[in-house]
């Protein structure tokens, strides 16, 4: 392990059983099947990086973040950890219900082991990222959710450590909401620490992450690091994704579809000098695709903001049939979107419009706090003065 | 700081003891969050707790001191029933939470890591407020019966060390029985409903004949409210024989630590 290693894992594994009755007619519990939740992985995490895990219910992503934090033992394997770990595995833990917002920040940063000069010290500044200090007297039970989620995450950022790990932290609450847990870990990123984030939408975390890590059946594909823009600025080569790439990125929501994007290319027409004046500039992205489909299908170029909504699409049919390969080219005329922090990636849909393979943030525009306000479309509003 | 997880878990005997020493605040916090919690949910709060145990204390007076007619010397009954129904009460009241404590704190287990002793010690920290509560009100009754103080009160921080000791030994290991078996909160219900009346709580340990008085000598709840009467009441000092249940949960004690320091990563796995 070096000094800039924050984690080092080395072929890390746990195992579970599922518990089954004896009998149908009988309560007494026995142990079934084995099955391995982390299956024999290995990584290492360098300090400042921020990891996106994601990947299916039940692929191990969440057995990872706890055999770090340290709540469950592995079975197999070593983890090494190099700095002051905080787990926030759930949000509002050990809140409780009867007592106000303000006791609940001294409970529960206790809980994550800050002491009550370090809450006090840090207060006034839980309370304003709250964002309701007209409540903060009163008692949680009364909060809506998306305020008790917003009082616990509060606490939480304000935990100084080296390591971070958040499971489905943006999985409930608002855009707002969501918003600002991504500002936070931006901050967080700032102040070098290392983060692993667990989420079902890694788009929301495109742009700050440095590493995706897919999981599946216990096992991790390690992704490189997200693609963006920023990689062409200073080139006249055209980017090119190619399809080993593409399969670690590549997300199956059904089994039994055959299909792969197995390259591409992203032209940019003239020279970039720097990433704000990425869409002053004809984009083009042109697609290889190899399938076999029973029933025809679309695929789907998804432009999405920096929670994952998808600000602009466009789509093409994709017939049944087996086509070895097909050369689909997307354009993007110069002058309406801003630069602005958002990801890049493609959809395939089936005939009821549901998405049954995903490319998430096959590039990104980084995160800027600079131009977040200014918005994604580059809409001519005309605005007039009069007295 | 760097730190090596691996799948034995071992944690060294100082370690372990440093590790609860540091997370001492979030067993007090714990406690704290559950008294204000309670508290908050009732109007009468702490008083409901003080009116509870003076109904209790009447009851017990009518019953045992006015129709029975328990002799307690020149004590008068009430002073004389009181430490045994504060310390009982404690008593039952820890194995009531340890039965259950893990259980009701899975959520927190399950996602965030502390030493899991703190949980259990938590709940003996929340029984010490009716404890607080019981002490004081025999203390105003003390005075109130015009009782005088004797230098036995001197050993008292003692005995209180013993009861904490002994009643907190028993609670972590009811609550790490509990770990594998779901009974445990009746079977504890139950026991301490039997054993109330093998425990000098209503009468004095003087009454029981002698061929019977092993019982009293193996519960430790008995020692120690024998012991308490000696040193707040001024009765005579109990035979030392009752110290083989205290020297045992003394034992338990030391030995419950170390079965916890062994389990401490494997509890969110057993649960």
């Amino acid at each position: 392990m070096t000094p800039e290693t924050a984690i080092s894992i080395r072929n890390l594994s746990k195992e579970y059983y599922r518990t089954e009755k004896a009998s149908p007619f009988s309560r007494k519990m026995v142990k079934g099947t084995e099955f391995l939740a982390v299956n024999n992985i290995s990584i290492d995490i360098r300090k400042g990086e921020v990891i996106c895990i994601t990947g299916h219910n039940g692929s191990g992503k969440s057995t990872l973040l706890k055999m770090i934090a340290e709540v469950t033992l592995p079975t197999s394997g070593e983890i090494e950890i190099n700095g002051k770990v905080a787990s926030i595995l759930e949000i509002g833990i050990g809140f409780q219900p009867e007592i106000s917002g303000y006791e609940n920040i001294f409970l529960s940063g206790a809980m994550y082991g800050l002491k009550k000069s370090e809450i006090e010290a840090k207060i006034d500044s839980i309370i304003e990222m709250f964002g309701f200090p007209e409540f903060i007297n009163t008692p949680v039970k009364y909060y809506s959710s998306g305020m008790y989620m917003r009082l616990a995450f509060s606490v939480i950022v304000n935990i100084d450590a080296d390591i971070y790990l958040f499971d489905e932290v943006t999985s409930v609450g608002d855009t707002e909401f969501r918003t600002k847990v991504i500002r936070e870990v931006s901050r967080l990123k700032e102040k070098n620490a290392t983060i692993l984030i667990v989420t079902h939408n890694p788009t929301l975390f495109s742009q700050i992450s440095d590493r995706f890590l897919l999981f599946d059946k216990g096992r991790i594909s390690v992704s490189e690091s997200p693609k963006s823009l920023q990689e062409v600025e200073y080139s006249d080569d055209p980017l090119h994704i190619n399809a080993s790439k593409l399969m670690q990125i590549k997300e199956l929501h059904s089994e039994g579809i055959d299909f792969d994007i197995t390259n591409i290319k992203i032209n940019i027409e003239g020279r970039l000098d720097n990433i704000d004046s990425i869409f002053a500039n004809k984009i083009e992205f042109v697609t290889e695709i190899r399938y076999k489909l029973q029933d025809s299908m679309a695929m789907l170029l998804t432009i999405c903001d920096i929670t994952g909504n998808i600000i602009t699409s466009a789509s093409t049919e994709l017939k049944a049939g087996n086509v070895e390969s097909e050369t689909i080219k997307f354009e993007m005329p110069k002058g309406y979107l801003r630069p602005a922090p958002m990801s890049i990636g493609f959809e395939i849909l089936n005939s009821d419009n549901k998405p049954v393979i995903s490319y998430h943030n096959v590039i990104s525009i980084p995160y800027d706090n600079k131009n977040i306000m200014s918005g994604y479309l580059n809409m001519p509003i005309k605005i007039t003065k009069g007295i | 700081m760097s730190k090596i997880i691996s799948p034995d878990g071992h944690i060294g005997t100082l370690d372990y003891l440093k590790s609860i020493w540091a997370s001492r605040h979030l067993a007090i916090t714990l406690a704290k969050g559950e008294i204000k919690n309670q508290s908050s949910m009732n109007i009468t709060g702490i008083f409901l707790n003080i009116i509870q145990s003076l109904i209790g204390l009447a009851v017990y007076w009518i019953v045992f001191g006015v129709a029975i007619g328990i002799d307690t010397g020149k004590i008068p009954y009430p002073i004389f029933v009181l430490p045994g129904i504060f310390i009982w009460h404690y008593f039952s009241a820890i194995t009531g939470y340890c039965s259950n404590c893990f259980l009701l704190s899975q959520i927190l287990i399950d996602k965030l890591y502390f030493p899991r002793i703190c949980i259990p010690l938590s709940k003996v920290l929340l029984g010490l407020v009716d404890f607080t509560i019981g002490f004081v009100l025999f203390v105003i009754l003390f005075f109130c019966f015009r009782q005088s103080l004797t230098i036995n009160w001197l050993a008292f921080p003692l005995i209180f060390i013993m009861i904490i000791i002994c009643i907190s030994s028993i609670g972590l290991c009811i609550s790490f029985i509990s770990l594998f078996s779901m009974d445990t909160t009746r079977i504890a219900a139950q026991l301490t409903n039997f054993l109330i009346f093998i425990t000098p709580v209503f009468y004095p340990g003087t009454i029981i004949p002698e061929n019977f008085k092993f019982i009293l000598y193996i519960n430790p709840v008995a020692g120690i409210i024998e012991y308490s009467r000696w040193s707040l009441l001024g009765t005579p000092l109990p035979d030392f024989r009752y110290f083989i249940g205290i020297a045992f949960t003394m034992c338990l004690a030391i030995a419950i630590f170390f079965i916890f320091k062994k389990y401490e990563k494997r509890i969110t796995d057993l649960m």
